[in-house]
């Protein structure tokens, strides 16, 4: 009866959003692994306004934080990893639409936590530009942590309207 | 407010985006270890400098120059011409110089 109450229906849609969203990461960072490996590095052309380019992130969002200091490496990844955690406990807290957003944010989280432990950096390969104007290199965590971030704003400014 | 800052605390700390400008430059690493550079000494006089020898302004005429000089003469005194006697007599004084070396 305990358990009944914990996973109900609500409770697998949740899991198997956070499941796609870590497999679709996961799926499209080992292709374009796998892809530059027999590329020797190079960038793969895809469109006028989108090119594949494999870099490797040590650091936090916009390259900061990089450092080869592994120890600052580490320090940094545990910060990432509880404030997934917070991010977990705000989303059991939290309903609605404000949960999905937190799910969101969680699963693009997850995804990026399993390279920083596996790789020990991030795979950021999505290179959008509009002639020389080069947007921020990301990956597809990144996308869903951005959607969710962004769900979570519109949230926050229609409960000041209300 | 506190809700929205925690969002792009968030944003910031979750995402892993990178500038494509930072990822295309050549980064210098930084593998120079200044501890495992060993300095060297100061240079140093060797022991004994004054009392090493000097070189003698006077040297001696080597035999070399000596068998130089008495075949430039045998030449100039027949002018091309060498008989056969003083074809002997300078390459029995050639003969006589290396003996004379090889005993010494």
């Amino acid at each position: 009866m305990i358990l009944k109450k914990y996973f109900n229906k609500k409770f697998y849609l949740n899991s198997s959003i956070v499941f796609v969203i870590f497999f679709l990461d996961r799926i499209t960072k080992k292709i374009v692994i796998d892809l530059f490996q027999g590329n020797f590095g190079q960038e793969i052309y895809l469109s006028k306004y989108i090119n594949i380019n494999l870099i490797w992130n040590q650091g936090i969002a916009f390259g900061l934080m990089t450092s080869n200091d592994v120890i600052f490496y580490n320090i940094l990844t545990t910060i990432i990893v509880l404030i997934t955690l917070l991010v977990f406990w705000m989303m059991l807290k939290s309903e609605n639409s404000e949960r999905y957003g937190f799910l969101i944010i969680f699963a693009g989280s997850l995804g990026n936590i399993y390279d920083r432990l596996y790789y020990n950096a991030v795979p950021d390969f999505i290179d959008l530009h509009v002639e020389n104007f080069h947007w921020f290199i990301f990956n597809v965590a990144d996308i869903f942590i951005t959607i969710g971030v962004i769900l979570l704003i519109f949230k926050e400014f229609s409960i000041k309207k209300k | 407010m506190k809700n929205f800052l925690l969002i792009i605390f968030t944003l910031i700390f979750l995402t892993a985006c990178q500038a494509s400008k930072e990822a295309f430059s050549i980064k210098k690493k930084d593998d120079s270890d200044q501890f495992l550079v060993k300095k060297k000494n100061p240079l140093v006089q060797p022991p004994n400098f004054n009392e090493l020898p000097r070189p003698d302004n006077q040297t001696k005429n080597e035999p070399d120059d000596e068998i130089f000089e008495l075949t430039i003469k045998s030449q100039n005194s027949s002018s091309g011409n060498i008989t056969n006697n003083e074809y002997d007599s300078l390459e029995n004084s050639v003969l006589n110089k290396i003996k004379k070396n090889e005993f010494n």
